[in-house]
């Protein structure tokens, strides 16, 4: 939107026609103030051109386009929030419907990604065929990956799906160009923050969502994070999980009372205040947002196998089981890291006046200890 | 139309030799603008789909398989086809709402 704006006004305007639609609206995300300025003013231009608005190139196609900004939530993604955002309410998902039938205002309603309707003018150019060319037979064409962290080359990336891996991606010369200061690989996050996390084992993974799923992960918004072998994984789940707990929108209990829960207890096992059970409450409360056992990926050094995507969730959107990902990865992998941060029995009452003698002794009255 | 007066876009972009669909523009400076947009190709793609029929639009598209930040809605079928309203400026409003109080 900031370095394209045309495509995706194209993109809808297409979209629309071929749909029979005439009313689109472009929601951009409070985050992003200059993709709101160069929409804007790239529509505004397409009116002068007629391009949108009524009458389009001289033929009888009138397709209107609303521009929307949102206030800045990480909720609105799912597509009833959106909605419910859109018509002027508080940005909460709704129970799920098909939105086809029931959406926007109660009338039919599409809600597709900005990167799906950029597509669109290219495939109108060039046709399917060519689209075809890239990517492998399951998912056809390109995908954008942003790719963070501990490399050398972090960015942005237009890839072939399904054709490449992730161990192209972070360590190839078109790419990432590998880890900083040729540190060793800790983990990755395969897709976004909501994904469960990836390990040395599975660079050899197509980047292809029908590949990743059984994996025990997903590509989800394709936001790649690099994590090297200096990285603290408490401190890593942490930071994701306060995302989680700062972004739920308060609409189900287990998410809202879950996600605030689950950064207090890592915090505290950050700060070296952890209790000896935390581990198996942190493990607790994500059972309780997200039943059964959590997608995982493989762990073939203790003979784990991998769970495979999607999680099942007491939640009406996937926001709340997406902070139970760091949290499963994490203490799966690098159990030792959380135990190591906590005290060892901490809050176990000891007896420390008896020494070495029998713990279980009632000690005498009046012995202070 | 000088670019430098606009405030540069978010970087990171690498520009490597992998295939190009949707950043093809995206090596210019003045990718964002309509000018450059109409040099490379804009609006060409709907030009072309103009000239077919909408179900083949579609067919074009459903021959690629396809799915989050963009809302397409109809408008109410009781105010019938042409229900735009007259005057240029009007079909394109920019609206603003509260999505969050935090």
């Amino acid at each position: 939107m900031e370095r394209d704006p045309h495509q995706l006004i194209e993109g809808c305007v297409i979209t629309c026609y071929a749909l029979g639609l005439n009313q689109c609206f472009l929601y951009v995300r409070g985050e992003i103030p200059l993709a709101h300025e160069r929409v804007a003013f790239s529509a505004q231009r397409c009116l002068c051109r007629r391009f949108v608005g009524k009458n389009i190139m001289g033929t009888d196609v009138s397709i209107d386009v609303v521009l929307h900004w949102g206030a800045g939530a990480h909720i609105v993604g799912e597509e009833t929030a959106l909605i419910e955002s859109l018509e002027g309410k508080r940005h909460a998902p709704s129970q799920p419907r098909f939105l086809a039938a029931k959406g926007l205002y109660m009338k039919p309603t599409i809600v597709n990604n900005v990167e799906t309707l950029a597509n669109v003018p290219w495939l109108m150019n060039n046709g399917a065929a060519a689209y075809k060319q890239f990517g492998s037979e399951k998912s056809p064409g390109t995908r954008m990956v942003a790719i963070s962290g501990h490399v050398k080359r972090p960015g942005v990336y237009e890839v072939e799906q399904g054709v490449i891996t992730f161990r192209d991606l972070l360590y190839g010369d078109n790419y990432a160009q590998g880890i900083r200061d040729d540190n060793g690989l800790k983990a990755f996050v395969p897709g976004g923050g909501s994904a469960p996390w990836f390990f040395e084992e599975q660079l050899d993974v197509p980047l292809e969502g029908s590949a990743a799923g059984p994996e025990g992960s997903m590509l989800g918004s394709g936001a790649i994070m690099v994590m090297d072998d200096t990285t603290d994984a408490v401190r890593a789940a942490l930071r994701l999980v306060r995302f989680y707990a700062r972004e739920s929108c308060g609409k189900c209990t287990p998410c809202r009372e879950g996600t605030a829960w689950e950064e207090k207890v890592l915090q505290r096992i950050l700060d070296g205040h952890g209790r000896p059970n935390d581990i198996d409450l942190l493990l607790s409360i994500g059972e309780n947002i997200s039943p059964g056992p959590y997608p995982v990926a493989s762990f073939p050094t203790n003979g784990l196998a991998a769970v495979p995507f999607p999680p099942k969730q007491t939640t009406i959107c996937p926001l709340g089981p997406s902070s139970v990902a760091p949290i499963t990865s994490a203490i799966r992998r690098f159990r030792d890291e959380f135990e190591a941060k906590i005290p060892a029995a901490a809050s176990t009452p000891t007896d420390h006046a008896h020494g070495d003698q029998d713990h279980d002794a009632t000690p005498a009255v009046g012995d202070h200890h | 139309m000088p670019t430098n007066a606009y405030i540069s876009h978010a970087p990171g972009y690498v520009d490597n030799e992998g295939p190009k669909i949707v950043t093809s523009r995206f090596p210019f400076e003045d990718s964002f603008t309509l000018d450059r947009s109409q040099a490379t190709g804009g609006y060409e793609g709907l030009k072309a789909a103009l000239a077919k029929s909408p179900a083949d639009v579609a067919g074009i598209v459903k021959a690629r398989s396809f799915s989050v930040v963009v809302a397409l809605a109809s408008r109410p079928e009781s105010s019938g086809a042409s229900c735009l309203r007259s005057g240029p400026a009007i079909w394109l409003s920019t609206a603003t709402s509260r999505t969050r109080d935090v």
